[in-house]
């Protein structure tokens, strides 16, 4: 496996892929699985004759196809979460294969060999593909066993289609980031530059249906290419052509970005801006009141990331309001589009206040505080534990800063207390988004339960910091970051199933996301005892930490 | 192909700050050149575009007849490299790490990995991460030269190494030579210069300010020489010599302590004249020649 760049990369990911994989799986078996309710319900049958199709399309759903296994696939699976999934890995392993190794430094020695530069790019987009491959082959041959079953009555040819054009669609972005990456040779500017454009996209085009003057812009998206004709149920179309050129073309230009580049030098991409910071000679005063302390310079390393964190969250909470106006025209259909939908179904994804989802505060919820809201304050969480802590263990630049006077608990407390007030700022940031939206789109929110719904945000994504926290603090660098993040989603499947199946039921109140959302959305209540649950671990975790850091050995 | 490398005018900038500039230097087949200078004088400047990981701004190179940019990836097959900042895979084993590189290079090089990995006491099959700096280092010097190239381009190829390594490394330099090879290392351990290198070149503030031969250096070295008279002798007969850069009599000028740059035979001449009752020399390290160079002083030439 290790005789070339190809198969070198191939090798790295054999673990990693696994999980990937066993992901891909679990999710397309648990959406699979939940088709045969919604099939045998006579509710929601009546609905869909009844609702404007272009409200129906703003939820990915389609009147006439929406009961087959082929519309409810293309709607929950294909539109949006396998999207998702494929395509966060391909940015993922695009920033690895350029920026990534350029910052790490392992491209000198890479380079170093005979092998062109053109020929590194290009064997690291090869693996790329095989890998997206693997993982889409997962969703493909998983859907071919389930399809019998459970009597899903999917075309083999559809099935292909779509999942080559999901195929397609992961190396359009994974080719744009492996392009940005050679450009700037920045991995974190490359991963962000490249999940902006890829939620552009896919907004441009779910929002077009709603909005006229999105029609034209929506036909550039990738998104509206892999989406087009419905490939589930008719099968391989132009759409599959724009996408294969559009791959080629991000590849080409990666290769020859990347053959032009000067390794290892960031600043020489834009090197007038590089010469300027150069030029400055002394720490702007900014700089040194932050650089007094650990927590300080925790704040300092995210001065300029905190506002994309707060500013990306508002702007698609923003679209949700926007959303609203031209919903609620059809108030009295939404409803009963919410009523139709099986109980259980919406259980699962945690939502259990159906009487509220046709409300603007239900769909607000769902749609942001609900659902991304959640999300983006969970990996903001654990991101930050992985770089101000995990990291900076295993770099050894723990060893140095705890090499000065500082005592230990000192440092992980100041760095969690940097955490507290950077999530502080992120939803200050989005309740004041949120605070004008409720008054620009008129959706007549309640401004308690708006700040409300922000401090219970904030305070779940501080739940997982004291989680990522305390478990770094037991199980050390290494493995404290995934197991954060299983357990964030353990506990998500574990408050939906409870909702559903009585079993589990019992078990429901284990888990944060209960606590947070409960059986009322978070934009329809005040402050809660969960709420006080979720605190309760956000502190407990950290002072955990502290204490237990105090005799741990470092970087082991 | 009378030059393993040679650049003409190679100048580097980063925007406005100069990384190496004008650089006209000529790296003769088969000698060990050494590339002395301070931090962030362009040394590591210089070995990243003779490598194209850096594409010049101005200027053009070759090494070993074939053009730095155009013909990188000929050139890249038959050197041996090993960066001042050494970065690895970590999760790999020296092994796979070593294998993988020999694979990229198309070359079976499984024999001569062992072979070094056991001159320089390195075990192969722990997790590159788990290595102290030195012998990551280690991985990295097997590594530039398990293929056995014709040219050496090496960043501060001992760093973290320990003496017994040193010497090892020496040991092999003076190996490869034998077998004809080239050697362009970057170094700030002067002794290890002393040893190996042929010639040396120095650069200060991102341009080349000496080139020579480690002899022509060292004939710049100043020499103590103490000189003990039976009679008292006056400081005016030595102060005034040729070469005699200070001169103090001690203990009521029976005893002469001079500083001499260059030859030492007028001095020796004068001192035949009297009675001489013993003397003893010392020569500067070459460490003093080329720290006048470095800081820039009026010493150097």
């Amino acid at each position: 496996m290790l005789r070339n760049v190809f198969t070198k990369d191939i090798w790295d990911r054999r673990v990693s892929m696994i999980w990937w994989v066993v992901g891909m799986v679990l999710l397309t078996l648990w959406l699979a699985v939940l088709y045969p309710v919604l099939r045998d319900s006579e509710a929601m049958q009546d609905f869909l004759e009844e609702f404007p199709v272009e409200l129906l399309a703003a939820f990915g759903m389609d009147p006439d196809t929406f009961m087959t296994g082929a519309g409810y696939l293309s709607a929950q699976m294909f539109s949006f979460i396998a999207p998702i999934v494929v395509i966060s890995f391909t940015i993922i392993a695009g920033v690895a294969a350029t920026a990534g190794e350029e910052r790490r430094g392992t491209m000198d020695m890479l380079l170093a060999t005979p092998v062109s530069r053109r020929s590194v790019a290009l064997q690291k987009g090869l693996s790329l593909a095989v890998l997206t491959g693997v993982i889409v082959a997962s969703i493909a041959v998983t859907l071919l066993v389930m399809n019998p079953l459970i009597g899903l009555d999917l075309r083999v040819e559809g099935l292909l289609a779509i999942c080559i054009g999901l195929w397609l669609l992961g190396l359009v972005f994974g080719y744009i980031t492996m392009a940005l990456g050679a450009f700037t040779g920045n991995p974190t500017l490359t991963g962000g530059l490249a999940a902006g454009i890829a939620i552009l996209a896919w907004f441009v085009n779910a929002f077009a249906p709603l909005y006229d003057w999105l029609e034209w812009p929506s036909k550039l998206s990738p998104f509206s290419w892999y989406l087009h004709d419905m490939p589930l149920l008719n099968g391989f179309s132009s759409g599959h052509v724009w996408l294969l050129i559009a791959g080629i073309a991000f590849l080409l230009a990666a290769l020859e970005l990347f053959a032009r580049r000067n390794i290892a030098t960031e600043q020489a991409v834009v090197p007038e801006a590089a010469a300027r910071r150069r030029k400055t000679k002394e720490v702007s005063p900014r700089s040194a009141w932050l650089l007094r302390s650990v927590m300080g310079k925790s704040l300092w390393d995210r001065r300029r990331s905190v506002w994309i964190w707060g500013f990306g969250l508002s702007t698609m909470t923003l679209l949700t309001f926007a959303a609203w106006p031209s919903l609620a025209a059809d108030s009295e259909a939404l409803q009963s589009l919410v009523e139709s939908f099986p109980k259980e179904v919406l259980a699962l994804f945690g939502l259990t206040d159906t009487a509220a989802l046709a409300t603007p505060e239900g769909f607000v919820s769902s749609r942001t505080y609900g659902s991304v809201g959640p999300i983006v304050v969970i990996v903001f969480a654990i991101t930050a534990m992985a770089s101000l802590i995990a990291s900076e263990e295993s770099t050894g630049r723990l060893d140095q800063v705890l090499s000065t006077a500082q005592e230990r608990p000192n440092v992980i407390g100041e760095k969690s207390n940097a955490v507290f007030l950077l999530m502080g700022v992120i939803v200050l940031i989005l309740l004041g988004v949120a605070l004008w939206g409720n008054v620009q789109w008129d959706t007549g929110m309640d401004p308690v339960y708006l700040v409300t719904a922000n401090i219970g945000l904030a305070l779940l994504g501080l739940c997982f910091w004291g989680i990522a926290v305390g478990l770094w603090s037991v199980i050390g660098a290494s493995g404290s970051v995934g197991a954060t993040a299983a357990v964030a989603v353990a506990t998500y499947f574990l408050n939906g199933l409870g909702a559903s199946v009585d079993l589990l039921g019992p078990f429901r109140i284990l888990s944060p996301w209960y606590w947070y959302l409960g059986d009322t959305v978070p934009l329809a209540k005040g402050l809660t005892w969960g709420y006080a649950a979720l605190a309760a671990v956000a502190v407990g975790g950290t002072l955990y930490a502290m204490a237990r850091f105090r005799t741990r050995d470092l970087a082991v | 192909m009378a030059h393993a490398i040679q650049t003409s005018g190679l100048t580097k900038y980063y925007g406005d700050a100069p990384g190496i500039v004008d650089l006209d230097l000529e790296v003769h087949v088969g000698e060990v050149f050494g590339f002395l200078g301070p931090n962030g004088a362009g040394k590591t400047t210089t070995i990243r575009t003779l490598m194209n990981f850096l594409f010049p701004t101005s200027g053009s190179g070759t090494v070993l007849g074939l053009d730095i940019v155009r013909d990188t990836t000929d050139i890249r097959r038959r050197t041996g490299y090993l960066p001042g900042d050494l970065a690895m895979y970590d999760a790999m084993t020296a092994r796979e790490y070593l294998i993988y590189f020999s694979n990229l290079r198309g070359l079976d090089a499984n024999a001569e990995m062992e072979n070094l990995a056991d001159r320089f006491d390195l075990d192969l099959d722990r997790k590159i991460k788990d290595y102290s700096t030195g012998n990551r280092q280690k991985v990295g010097v097997v590594n530039a030269f398990m293929h056995r190239p014709e040219l050496y381009i090496l960043d501060e190829p001992t760093a973290g190494l320990d003496p017994l390594m040193q010497q090892e490394f020496q040991e092999l330099v003076r190996e490869v030579k034998s077998d004809g090879a080239t050697m362009f290392l970057s170094s700030h351990i002067l002794p290890e210069v002393d040893k190996i290198a042929d010639r040396v070149g120095i650069v200060r503030e991102s341009k080349l300010i000496a080139v020579d031969t480690l002899e022509s250096f060292k004939a710049q070295a100043h020499q103590s020489i103490t000189l003990q008279f039976i009679e008292p002798v006056d400081v005016s007969v030595f102060s005034s010599l040729p070469g005699v850069t200070s001169a103090e009599a001690r203990n009521g000028g029976t005893v002469m302590a001079l500083t001499v740059k260059g030859e030492m035979d007028a001095v020796v001449k004068a001192a035949a004249a009297r009675h001489v009752e013993s003397i003893s020399t010392r020569a500067d390290e070459l460490e003093e020649v080329f720290l006048s160079y470095y800081s820039g002083t009026d010493d150097a030439p």
